[in-house]
């Protein structure tokens, strides 16, 4: 029964660990997603002028960032910005968004589609910046630390089975 | 009540509500709604203006308890309007209408954001006009009997603004497509067919839908071979150009123009120009804003 107990204690230490470390580099994927996502939002208004619900369809795919999805499964009647938050809310932790990635990416919504094609790419270009610098600390983070929490996990777990055994 | 929903369908819930609760008799024959900020919900029906309550009862005079429109609805409006991409809009924005799907017009008026004499954009939309489209099947038929007796040939429909000019132009487009003429429609504002109707069309009819219309006649003249060009409302030099070209290629035109009456025709240069060797075989007058669609005179070239 102890050795039960020791084997599920180090397993959820390690498990714990690894989810910080993929988190963190789920954190990396969807940012560098949304990077792209400004892009194809900016050339698709320049030179295909698509509405937005049209847009959105077209760039969400299983390459995209998973609140895009969320976002054409709400009903058309709610407001645009409405629509955009909700989404990002709703799909924050499968996403892995901390909250300064959120606050970048509802003001781009609040944004989308109420100025013309110029203001429209500012507006791609001012947010993708912001983000990129969000992206670049998370890169930095996760080099300084994602392997970190892996082999910290694997030790402790480790060195739980010998301690307790 | 399908065509009222299609040009209601932007609008905040609020309003919609009053609109579609109109009793089904008067919906049928509503020709245009009014949204103005901080004033009460006008439609036109049966040619005449009335003011709606909070029960959608109709009524000749305003008074201080019609609910009245935010000017929050009236900028929410158009942004659904635009359906959230203003961008995609741009080149109405700046002509002031955007159509709806089912051809309905949506004019607009804002504070213009301008560059020098250029509109960039608008801003602070105060008002919207919703025109709804209809469609009057058989209302050009006297003229097309007489088309049809006297032969085929360059068609100018006059009338006031509201007189049915585009519904006008439908029918007859229609009825020359049904008759196996090769139609070719230049549709630059949506209106005559747009590219999303379900306006009756015949089978023998091209749409150039959103084209400027001086580029569609040559494309259409070039390409499509067309017995008969139809275009709404001619206005600048380009177009009076493209359609005198179109003219001494041996393709009949059927276009519209804004006037009451004869004299303010010819006092019309584009009318002028067009017409200076007696190019139009027939000029239909229509009665006005009251009797929409409704011929009020036909005039042939030999008779001027």
């Amino acid at each position: 029964m102890r050795r039960l107990l020791v084997l599920i204690l180090a397993q959820a230490v390690c498990i714990f660990s690894f989810s910080v470390s993929s988190r963190s580099k789920r954190r990396i994927k969807n940012l560098e997603k949304c990077v792209l996502m400004f892009d194809q939002i900016e050339t698709d208004i320049l030179f295909s002028a698509d509405n937005i619900y049209g847009l959105i369809m077209k760039i969400s795919d299983e390459n995209s960032p998973g609140f895009l999805n969320e976002f054409l499964q709400q009903p058309k009647s709610v407001p645009l910005e409405t629509r955009w938050s909700k989404s990002l809310e709703k799909s924050k932790h499968h996403d892995c968004f901390k909250s300064e990635d959120l606050r970048i990416l509802k003001s781009f919504g609040k944004q989308l589609g109420v100025t013309d094609a110029d203001g429209q790419v500012k507006n791609c270009f001012a947010h993708k910046k912001l983000l990129q610098n969000n992206l670049s600390a998370a890169l930095r983070e996760n080099e300084k630390r994602g392997n970190l929490y892996t082999t910290l996990g694997l030790l402790s777990s480790i060195g739980i089975i010998v301690l307790l055994i | 009540m399908k065509r009222i929903e299609e040009a209601i369908s932007f609008l905040p819930a609020r309003i919609y509500c009053i609109l579609k609760n109109i009793k089904a008799d008067v919906v049928e024959n509503i020709s245009e709604i009014r949204i103005r900020k901080d004033c009460p919900i006008v439609i036109k029906y049966d040619g005449k203006q009335f003011y709606l309550d909070g029960n959608s009862n109709l009524l000749f005079k305003s008074n201080d308890h019609l609910p009245v429109v935010s000017g929050a609805e009236v900028e929410q409006s158009f942004i659904r309007l635009c359906e959230y991409s203003v961008y995609s809009h741009a080149d109405d924005i700046k002509n002031g209408f955007i159509t709806l799907k089912g051809g309905h017009r949506v004019g607009f008026s804002a504070t213009a954001v301008r560059d020098g004499e250029k509109i960039l954009s608008v801003k602070k939309v105060s008002s919207l006009n919703i025109r709804i489209a209809c469609e009057y099947i058989g209302c050009s038929k006297e003229l097309f009997e007489i088309m049809l007796h006297n032969g085929f040939g360059n068609v100018l429909i006059a009338g006031e603004p509201s007189s049915g000019k585009t519904t006008f132009l439908r029918d007859l487009a229609r009825n020359l497509s049904a008759q196996g003429l090769n139609v070719s429609v230049i549709d630059e504002r949506q209106e005559l067919f747009g590219d999303d109707t379900d306006f009756q069309k015949g089978h023998c009819l091209d749409l150039y839908s959103s084209y400027p219309k001086h580029l569609a006649v040559q494309c259409a003249i070039r390409t499509m071979n067309p017995d008969y060009v139809v275009t709404d409302e001619i206005g600048d030099e380009r177009e009076c150009k493209a359609i005198i070209d179109g003219i001494n290629c041996g393709v009949d035109f059927a276009m519209s123009i804004h006037c009451k009456n004869i004299d303010e025709l010819n006092s019309k240069e584009i009318f002028r120009r067009i017409d200076s060797a007696k190019k139009f075989d027939y000029i239909v007058f229509l009665k006005g804003k009251n009797d929409a669609g409704t011929i009020s005179e036909i005039i042939k070239a030999n008779e001027r």
